[in-house]
């Protein structure tokens, strides 16, 4: 079965189409990577995904679940990494992590806690504010956030966005870990270097659809780059 | 309810932390108290002409402090990215309404009740000894004005440049009609001594509080998507 099933998607602001007829699917365990240009509508497919947007057509699918009809048990199964931490600056970590338990409705013990920070590298900041961490930090408190509930499914948007090297090299370490796991990652990012190093399969969005889908195996670097290039032109 | 309970809970440890929305709720009614008590110590008012204004002076200063709260109940989650963070949590939406109705309730019942003390330091009333029923107003009165504020703030969150304005043209006459006006005459009956007086108006408070609160729990998810 596959993680994430989407069938002619589609998404309109009005008159704008901004995903149209779109199909996907990601096997249970895959690392995909999407990349597209400004406008394309990769953060417009994430929010529909995490269930922070409703499609105007089409069906999607997450671990067996409709994100229109069973959208609560779809958000029990993801886990949402963007650029933004969503966490509260004037709490700690640690204050920050038995929130998003309570709001998950898990029973975490200080000894869970403090392992999770120790998997992101923050087990010395537990009882620091968020607010003091630097944005590499605070974007590893994130990740502590989204595998809180131990999802199988980790939805990615330009989670890159703003690290410095050591944070970036801290974050993809992370990714390849959870994808050793098991875990199916969904990114998102303009990154091409990024996501053709890590990624398992590769799309590219461009007005909406997929204009392009390979295994990273059947295409090196250099000839994506080439392929992005050039549908990047087609972008209106 | 627990998720409810925990924003509810968060919010309150954080605004006690930053002190940013009670702090300007407090100075504002301070304000209001001393702009009201300077206005009738230059026109020399006697106590029984005060008696009359008694309930509209507590409930302008109730409600416009208020409103300080309400207006960045939700903006403050928006404009930091959390709210996102809390609608990808696995629970209905509304669970997020109720937490912040009862982290703005317990913030806006504070100022109200150092509002009151403002209010019995600067004109020397004894609520003639009435203190008891008045309360009981101001709590339904507060409570009603949260459901319908926090309903109203949530609707505005996603009009971003024109929140501000947003909030309060909504909100005004929603609040008038069915929570000041009410609110105002059960105080001043309840000033007189007789709850029992008030009771329709209490009745009105309470019929409005639960149509907002029946409108939020249905229609909170579509309110918060953008």
């Amino acid at each position: 079965m596959p993680a994430i099933e989407i069938k002619n998607l589609q998404k309109r602001f009005g008159r704008k189409k901004v995903l149209c007829d779109l199909n996907l699917e990601a096997e249970s365990g895959e690392f995909l990577v999407m990349f597209g240009p400004n406008g394309a509508g990769k953060t417009t497919l994430i929010k529909i995904l995490s269930t922070l947007s409703r499609p105007s057509s089409g069906n999607v699918i997450i671990n067996g679940f409709d994100i229109k009809e069973e959208s609560m048990e779809v958000r029990s199964t993801i886990g949402v990494l963007s650029h933004n931490p969503f966490l509260y600056d004037d709490l700690t970590l640690k204050e920050n992590l038995i929130f998003y338990s309570r709001m998950y409705k898990l029973k975490k013990d200080e000894k869970t806690l403090k392992t999770l920070a120790d998997e992101v590298g923050l087990l010395h900041r537990m009882n620091d504010r968020v607010g003091q961490f630097s944005r590499g930090m605070k974007q590893r408190a994130a990740v502590a956030r989204v595998i809180l509930h131990n999802p199988p499914v980790l939805l990615l948007d330009e989670p890159y966005t703003g690290l410095d090297y050591k944070a970036w090299e801290m974050l993809t370490d992370i990714l390849r870990k959870f994808h050793e796991e098991g875990k199916t990652i969904f990114l998102i990012t303009h990154n091409v270097e990024l996501g053709h190093r890590i990624g398992e399969r590769l799309a590219i969005l461009v007005n909406g659809k997929v204009a392009f889908e390979c295994e990273k195996k059947n295409m090196d670097i250099e000839a994506f780059k080439g392929k992005y290039h050039g549908l990047m032109g087609a972008q209106k | 309810m627990s998720q409810g309970l925990a924003i509810a809970i968060k919010d309150i440890k954080t605004e006690f932390r930053t002190k940013e929305m009670v702090f300007s709720m407090l100075v504002f009614s301070l304000f209001v108290m001393v702009a009201f008590y300077f206005a009738f110590y230059f026109y020399s008012l006697s106590s029984e002409a005060l008696e009359p204004l008694v309930s509209p002076i507590l409930w302008v200063t109730f409600f416009f402090a208020g409103m300080f709260g309400l207006l960045t109940s939700f903006s403050k989650e928006k404009d930091r990215g959390s709210l996102e963070g809390l609608m990808l949590c696995p629970m209905d939406r509304s669970a997020i309404y109720f937490g912040k109705v009862l982290s703005n309730y317990f913030l806006i019942l504070l100022v109200d009740i150092f509002a009151l003390i403002f209010f019995v330091l600067f004109f020397s009333y004894d609520f003639n000894g009435n203190l008891l029923p008045v309360l009981v107003v101001v709590f339904l009165g507060t409570f009603c004005f949260v459901v319908s504020g926090t309903l109203i703030s949530g609707i505005a969150v996603n009009a971003q440049d024109i929140r501000g304005v947003l909030i309060p043209i909504l909100l005004i006459p929603i609040i008038l009609l069915t929570v000041l006006m009410p609110s105002v005459n059960a105080t001043s009956k309840a000033l007189e001594g007789d709850i029992i007086d008030a009771i329709p108006e209490l009745r009105i408070l309470g019929v409005f509080a639960v149509i907002y609160i029946a409108i939020a729990y249905l229609l909170f998810d579509f309110v918060l998507e953008e």
